[in-house]
């Protein structure tokens, strides 16, 4: 099998409709209530992504056997957690969280003045939650996601909530180049790019670098053309802490020169990246949502 | 006319790192992306983006006219001439 990202995330359409439902019928505390039954349901309902969380508990985390089986209902929970959660925030229940922010005045900065910057995170705790702090500037935001996964999921968000309605959408395909454009046209305008730097479709391009003490792929695209532009990058992490508090945290990635001796930029980036993803999961590992391969532990 | 031509193969090969190509390589008709010709991908289409920006102050941002441009190394010089490009 191969161990590549397909391009879909778990929880797709139905997923997402089933949480708005319970969402607006019965209320945030009641949605929750009923995720723990729907968590534990996707135990043996999804035997792959409970495989891969279990590996991923038992080989990365090192936990015990006991420890490993609970964390995955904590990760489903988690997971059904920060949909309800997206979905709540920009339906008008932004008031029912805290958001707390780290070295986000430079990242407020350069939307105000239109700069341009590159912001990356990944599909780890719930960057989607931010609306509220990008909205404040405006349609500016352009989130650079993989086409087949966009498209059902935003058809629902459209319909019920006023989910992305502060951002654009690039679509990326890997057979073709527009998204490049799109990119390089919207930091042209001083508008900001946001990837998620962790999953991959190209099997062609990708870098390597140590996360967790695990030697792990990832997709070359987002770290070159951050280290390419002229736009500040910074990686961008939202996890949900207790208290309904959302932690927002930028942290400015040091682009290097181009030499024939050191290092390549764009390995310089992601290893800076995977330096403060390692510090967010070890805080949170609860909330690392990659359902596939990413370990490389199923890879030959 | 051609110079524009192998000047471009020689860039390419420079900024794409096409280490063992050289520009009698490159044809000049064939298509730089997909599974025929060069067989470029994206990341090699940001490097061209920024080659043409950097070496003749060329922005290209809109995805139609991109592909068209981008098509092989005849579509790229004569898009640089029609900008008013004499080198």
């Amino acid at each position: 099998m191969a161990s590549e990202w397909k391009g879909r995330s778990r929880g797709g359409k139905t997923g997402y409709m089933i949480f708005i439902f319970l969402l607006r019928n019965l209320g945030l505390g009641a949605a929750y209530a009923l995720l723990s039954l729907v968590s534990l349901y996707y135990i043996p309902a999804a035997p792959r992504s409970t495989a891969e969380i279990w590996r991923y508990a038992r080989r990365i985390l090192h936990y015990g056997y006991f420890r490993s089986a609970f964390f995955i209902y904590r990760n489903y929970f988690a997971f059904g957690q920060s949909i309800i959660d997206k979905v709540a925030i920009s339906s008008g229940l932004e008031d029912r969280f805290r958001f707390e922010f780290e070295g986000s005045d430079p990242v407020s900065e350069a939307f105000r003045s239109r700069t341009g910057i590159v912001t990356i995170g990944a599909h780890f705790g719930n960057w989607a939650a931010g609306e509220p702090f990008f909205r404040r500037f405006g349609p500016s935001l352009n989130i650079v996601m993989y086409d087949n996964e966009s498209a059902d999921i935003k058809e629902v968000l459209d319909k019920n909530s006023e989910y992305g309605k502060s951002f654009k959408i690039i679509p990326v395909n890997k057979d073709n180049i527009a998204h490049v454009f799109m990119i390089t046209e919207a930091l042209d305008r001083g508008e900001a790019v946001s990837f998620l730097g962790d999953r991959y479709l190209n099997e062609d391009k990708l870098l390597e670098t140590t996360l967790l003490g695990r030697n792990v792929k990832f997709p070359s695209g987002p770290f070159l053309i951050s280290s390419r532009m002229k736009a500040p990058v910074y990686f961008y992490f939202a996890v949900r802490e207790k208290g309904r508090c959302y932690r927002f945290r930028f942290v400015k990635a040091d682009i290097p020169q181009r030499s024939k001796e050191g290092p390549r930029p764009e390995q310089a980036v992601l290893e800076q990246f995977a330096s403060v993803l390692s510090e967010e999961i070890l805080r949170h590992p609860e909330q690392w949502y990659n359902y596939y391969d990413f370990w490389g532990f199923r890879r030959t | 006319m051609e110079n524009l031509e192998s000047k471009l193969k020689a860039q390419l090969i420079d900024a794409l790192n096409l280490e063992d190509m050289t520009p009698e390589d490159i044809d000049t008709e064939a298509p730089l992306f997909g599974d025929e010709g060069l067989g470029l991908d994206s990341i090699d289409a940001l490097e061209i983006i920024l080659l043409l920006d950097k070496e003749y102050g060329i922005k290209l941002a809109n995805p139609a006219e991109g592909k068209k441009v981008f098509y092989s190394v005849r579509t790229m010089a004569d898009y640089i001439r029609s900008t008013g490009y004499e080198g």
